[in-house]
């Protein structure tokens, strides 16, 4: 059995998602929020589904349960990091009863499944290499991209609290959220607008799509703030929620993607720490966070600059985990492919 | 002069100090990081390379600024470390700085607040009208531990930086060597003796991905003449060495790390088995030299490749310089001298050596040996310890830091002529949103009794 069918479903569903928690959000109707979740829901299902296909027809060329979980590239990363996040978004959703950034996490999961196809990332079903035998690659990748989940969730967030927050159109607070909000966007259209017309030139494409949702947003976008006021007075708890995801974050990055990274380097490199170009953006991403941690405690950031840290660390994040393998290379290298 | 001194230091513990020196990291390691990419687009151009070479940018992170830098950071992180012990374990409790009256006030019966304070395990200390109530008191010391933590991990760094080294020795199958070749081109004797017995690549089934680089050693201590009577010195160790596997070995580890085809004609073995009516007998031989297959028939191996292939049109073409399919030329004669076959063996097509029917024997080829060296690494850091040793303690004490929110309410017990027993209090929270927040608890006694009013 196929997997990508599944997992393309999965995309499909999420966005179907996205687009009801947006209007649950607009018209302030619990119930289309009540379809946006279990749209989600199903989404993750299905998702489940293909990741367990994936298991199986690896586990038929590997022979191992252990050398099974499909973490070992790009295709298998991409899918099962979409997954995770989905998850754990859920999870959040039932605790907190926030539904409203399920807009973002299912335009996150979106993105992430249709780059699968459009990138051409191979789906072959491979054994593992030598060097990824071990029983670190789970506990390390895993808990990598737990981490990485906490971080985007508290960008997520934070993207929020700014729309919230901003004042008008001179308030560097709305073009910081009409800035992120049309990257995103821009990047889920483009990757559509890719997979049907296969033949456009992306980068071209991209630019000018920005240019358009950048400007209509800027100029139309100070009404969003308005239909989204009724959530004003959960501030606090975004902020609670921004802190408690990047805290959390923070400590399973240090731990399992720094620490336990290092122990299976000195493993198998003989050296814990060889500044290989994805170690080095591991550290900086580390850095980042650790300086939102920081910032917190001093006075002279207030909360906006400390939530603006935590958008940069999932930019810096989102480096680390994909644009150091496709663009850097290094020992990290398998997971370009 | 000690008021400059003392602001010098303050400089160095200053936030705005480490800001500085991590912005300076930063900027150098993210350079770091796109050199190897830069370095091959530029390499065209001399100009861009000499540049690249002069300013040191191929070696960033062993340059003496990046060292520098990350020694200041270390620096900072110890004064700013000893200001934390100073600052949360002495002046905290020290409330005769404390004001009052800046502060929450709510009329309430003083027993009520003992008692609650006692019923909730708060921490109390009274001096005359004071109390001093605290809870998770080990969380003031986490974020100390924490940085200490960060801290013995770069004196792991800097310990294996001073007296350890890292090296490389490429061993071909059945030969020996002892002394590891550094990256600066230094030569480091071992000490002892890695006899490569066999190197192989294993192949998932059917495929050219390798699922296993497998180097069985021996490892022998060089008997000194002194002592070269007793028996203990020529004790050696056989280590099968696999990626993930390493061997530790005195105060070395020895790591697989690479390996490669040597065309060696002369140390080439080629094993084999040749079976006649059903009987097998295993063989030996060397490049060029005569074996019996059977009466008026002899073969001879005149030639091998790593990886050969047919194609579509009959024709033999080597793929690989790997040895993912080796094969051997083989050559057979009668008694006399004339040629009487003339054949490639696969060792992945086991039907290439069956010359049964026209010839009366098959042999299967086994192993191509001699013609792989294995590429060890091998690794002295007597500071891998201290390392772990810090990152066992980051990782706890960060999760405690997350799990403890150190709390501490100061309460002046005091009278007022209107509402009769009052109290002010202060509140101190180690972390606003912590798992725990002991405070709420004395928040909601406070609510009730505001309520009261």
């Amino acid at each position: 059995m196929n997997d990508q069918i599944f997992l393309q479903l999965s995309g499909f569903t999420y966005l179907l998602a996205m687009v009801f928690y947006m209007s649950s959000a607009i018209f302030k109707s619990t119930k289309i929020g009540y379809v946006a979740t279990t749209l989600s829901v199903t989404g993750v299902l299905l998702g489940t589904v293909a990741f367990v296909i994936r298991i199986s027809l690896l586990y038929k060329v590997s022979g191992s349960v252990l050398e099974s979980i499909p973490i070992a590239n790009l295709y298998e990363s991409l899918q099962f990091f979409a997954l995770l996040l989905m998850v754990i978004y859920l999870v959040s959703e039932f605790a907190t009863k926030i539904k409203v950034l399920g807009i973002f996490s299912t335009c996150v999961a979106g993105i992430l499944i249709i780059l699968i196809s459009s990138i051409n990332a191979p789906a072959d079903v491979k054994p593992l290499i030598p060097v990824l035998q071990s029983n670190w690659l789970i506990a390390h990748v895993l808990l990598s991209f737990i981490a990485y989940v906490f971080f985007t969730l508290s960008a997520i967030a934070s993207i929020f609290y700014f729309i919230l927050v901003s004042k008008g159109r001179q308030d560097p607070k709305y073009i910081l959220w009409v800035t992120t909000v049309s990257i995103l966007l821009t990047l889920l259209l483009s990757l559509i607008i890719h997979l049907i017309f296969k033949e456009i030139l992306f980068i071209s494409m991209y630019i000018g799509l920005f240019a358009v949702l950048f400007t209509s947003l800027l100029y139309y976008g100070k009404n969003i703030p308005y239909y989204l006021s009724s959530f004003s007075k959960d501030i606090d708890k975004l902020d609670r929620y921004i802190y408690n995801f990047t805290v959390l974050g923070f400590i399973i990055f240090t731990i399992g993607g720094l620490i336990f990274g290092a122990i299976w380097a000195e493993n198998s490199w003989g050296r814990y720490w060889s500044w290989d170009p994805k170690e080095t953006w591991a550290f900086i991403t580390w850095l980042v966070y650790a300086f939102y941690l920081h910032a917190r405690l001093y006075k002279r950031f207030d909360r906006s600059a400390v939530n603006a840290i935590a958008i940069l660390g999932f930019i810096v994040t989102i480096f680390t985990f994909l644009g150091v393998n496709l663009l850097l290379s290094g020992l990290h290298s398998y997971g370009s492919n | 002069m000690k008021e400059k001194l003392y602001k010098f230091c303050s400089f160095l513990s200053s936030s705005k100090f480490a800001m500085v020196i991590s912005a300076g990291i930063l900027i150098l390691a993210i350079t770091g990081s796109l050199i190897p990419k830069a370095d091959v687009a530029v390499s065209s151009s001399q100009l861009a390379s000499n540049i690249v070479s002069v300013l040191g940018l191929d070696h960033i992170y062993t340059s003496p600024i990046f060292i520098t830098l990350i020694a200041l950071f270390a620096l900072n992180l110890i004064l700013c470390t000893l200001k934390l012990i100073i600052f949360d374990i002495n002046k905290l409790s020290d409330i005769d700085n404390i004001d009052f009256k800046d502060h929450g006030r709510v009329a309430i019966k003083h027993a009520e607040v003992i008692s609650f304070l006692k019923a909730t395990h708060f921490d109390i200390k009274q001096e005359e009208n004071v109390i001093t109530a605290s809870k998770n008191s080990f969380g003031k010391y986490s974020v100390i531990i924490i940085h200490t933590g960060i801290l013995i991990v770069l004196l792991g760094a800097l310990l294996g930086y001073l007296f350890g080294f890292k090296g490389y020795i490429n061993i071909l199958e059945g030969s020996s060597d002892n002394v590891a070749v550094l990256s600066t081109g230094e030569f480091v004797p071992l000490g002892f003796d890695i006899k490569v017995n066999r190197f192989d690549v294993k192949y998932y089934d059917n495929t050219t991905r390798p699922s296993a680089f497998v180097s069985d050693i021996t490892i022998s201590k060089e008997s000194s003449d002194n002592d070269s009577n007793t028996s203990n010195d020529n004790k050696s160790l056989n280590y099968i060495l696999n990626v993930n596997s390493p061997l530790k070995y005195e105060d070395v580890s020895i790591y697989q790390h690479s390996y490669g085809f040597y065309l060696n004609k002369k140390g080439a073995r080629f094993l084999f088995d040749v079976e006649i009516d059903n009987i097998s007998k295993k063989y030996e031989v060397r490049f060029n030299e005569s074996f019996k297959i059977r009466d008026n028939l002899f073969g001879k191996i005149t030639d091998f490749a790593p990886a050969l292939a047919v194609d579509d049109d009959g024709k033999f073409s080597t793929m690989s310089e790997e040895m993912v399919n080796p094969a051997i030329l083989l050559e057979a004669y009668s008694m006399e001298g004339d040629p009487v076959l003339r054949s490639w063996l696969l060792s992945k097509q086991k039907t290439s050596g069956d010359f049964s029917k026209d010839y009366g024997f098959k042999m299967t080829f086994d192993k191509l040996y001699g013609v792989q060296y294995t590429g060890l690494s091998i690794k002295k850091d007597p500071g891998t310890a201290v390392v772990y040793l810090g990152f066992l303690i980051i990782s706890i004490a960060l999760i405690l830091t997350y799990l403890i929110n150190y709390t501490v309410i100061f309460i002046h017990l005091t009278k007022d002529e209107e509402t009769g027993e009052m109290i002010f209090y202060k509140v101190f929270k180690q972390r606003k949103f912590g798992r725990s927040v002991p405070a709420q608890m004395f928040y909601k006694l406070i609510d009730k009794n505001e309520k009261d009013i």
